[in-house]
């Protein structure tokens, strides 16, 4: 060992001379303080992708085996579930406080996401938003997408990755008890089908300057195509989802 | 930077508190709450190390949902305080480190005729910090870590997130510019 070797344990020595606070107080009080809802903002993702849904009611209470099938499925992509009766009394937001990131162009938006191409159901998107790599893509209302739970949006389409957003503590909410929760078939998907969340509209938390909030949602029919989870949301019945599901596919 | 004492490992305490046990998370930071000041005071201003420690333990426990339970819990720790540590060294660019304050200080009379503290003695604290401090980041971090701090190869690889190899690279070209600004000659 070189004298400066030496020298610079000698340091090391002196630094543990020196008086230590205890810590464990004020971590164990800042632990019994209620949660605030803050995030840091590399957790967008996981918030982003909590924003990608909610669960089930009255049609899964009456059915256990669905019920477990459908929240197994969401877990698998991210997402956790629960019902709440304050689903209904979430408010119906504008794009600027729907939580879905910052305006992004499309072919920028397609790379974030892995993908050459955005996939365009209803023709030329109106806007598109990311945040991490999350990545929504907004049409306004038209003849097949009537005006939707976000003011002045007839269509979303937000696209995740899944990989960064095993998150427990930051999944998504909250059903009214009417909300009914199907699988449905969706070829070229992940398992050849989709889930379908319709009737009473739900809620859904939502990233939104730095604050986990919630919106109202209504009918949306979430996928998985590998790494890629895809989640579409309109107050268009079933059918007209899972066509447009399939122009997305292509 | 083995956890002092206790028959829980620290994996076992990790997955108790990422399933809401608040007590295991109060034993992780019991266990490892010396080497996180340490850490913070030879990185980051001196004055702010304890509560850069104590942001990093709160840190830790909002993403330790995301550590894996297979790696030893002390440096995936020990990197949130690096980076708490340097990011508060950023905001206080002219904050001293308490490595400049305590090499200014007389050797402690328990240990002022140690082979350590003669060495120190003979090159000169505030010259060794002049030194260190004109070495860049990666090195003097590397050096501070494996030599000052005493953490192992293994140890200081994992705290800074860079591979085996380049720890022992970047303490060497460390340990080379430091003697070369010292004029040491090794013996």
């Amino acid at each position: 060992m070189s004298d400066i070797e030496r020298a610079l344990r000698a340091l090391g020595a002196r630094l543990d001379d020196e008086p230590t606070r205890d810590l464990v107080p004020a971590v164990s009080a800042r632990l019994d303080r209620p949660r605030r809802r803050r995030v840091p903002h590399r957790r967008a993702l996981a918030i982003a992708l909590a924003a990608l849904l909610l669960a089930a009611a009255t049609a899964l209470a009456a059915s256990p085996a669905l019920r477990h099938q459908a929240r197994s499925w969401l877990r698998s992509v991210g997402i956790s579930t629960a019902v709440s009766d304050r689903a209904s009394t979430a408010p119906i937001v504008g794009l600027d406080r729907a939580g879905l990131g910052e305006p992004i162009g499309a072919s920028q938006a397609a790379a974030r996401l892995g993908l050459q191409a955005l996939p365009q159901p209803f023709g030329r998107p109106a806007r598109v938003f990311a945040t991490g790599r999350t990545v929504t893509i907004i049409w306004a209302p038209g003849a097949d997408r009537p005006r939707s739970a976000v003011r002045g949006v007839g269509a979303l389409l937000t696209i995740a990755r899944t990989g960064d957003s095993a998150d427990p503590q930051l999944l998504a909410k909250v059903l009214s008890s009417t909300t009914t929760v199907e699988f449905v078939p969706l070829a070229n998907a992940d398992g050849g089908s989709a889930l379908w969340i319709a009737g009473a509209p739900h809620a859904v938390s939502v990233f939104d300057g730095g604050v986990l909030r919630f919106r109202l949602a209504a009918n949306v029919l979430v996928w998985r195509i590998g790494a890629l989870v895809y989640r579409l949301e309109g107050s268009f019945p079933r059918d007209a989802a899972l066509a447009a599901a399939r122009r997305a596919i292509g | 930077m083995a956890p002092a004492g206790g028959s829980i490992d620290d994996a076992e305490l990790a997955r108790r508190a990422v399933a809401g046990d608040r007590d295991a998370f109060v034993d992780i930071v019991r266990r490892h709450q010396a080497a996180a000041i340490r850490l913070a005071r030879a990185l980051g201003p001196a004055d702010d190390a304890e509560d850069a420690a104590q942001e990093a333990f709160m840190k830790a426990h909002r993403a330790l949902a995301r550590y894996d339970p297979s790696r030893p819990l002390g440096p995936w720790l020990l990197t949130i305080v690096a980076n708490e540590a340097r990011s508060r060294g950023r905001r206080a660019r002219r904050a001293t480190s308490l490595i400049e304050r305590i090499a200014a200080r007389e050797p402690p009379p328990s240990s002022a005729s140690s082979p350590e503290e003669l060495a120190l003695a003979r090159i000169g604290p505030g010259r060794l910090v002049d030194a260190l401090a004109g070495l860049n980041r990666h090195e003097r971090e590397t050096v501070v870590l494996r030599y000052v701090l005493d953490h192992s190869e293994e140890e200081t690889a994992a705290i800074l997130g860079c591979a085996h190899g380049t720890v022992k690279s970047r303490a060497a070209r460390g340990l080379a510019r430091l003697r070369a600004q010292l004029e040491e000659v090794p013996s």
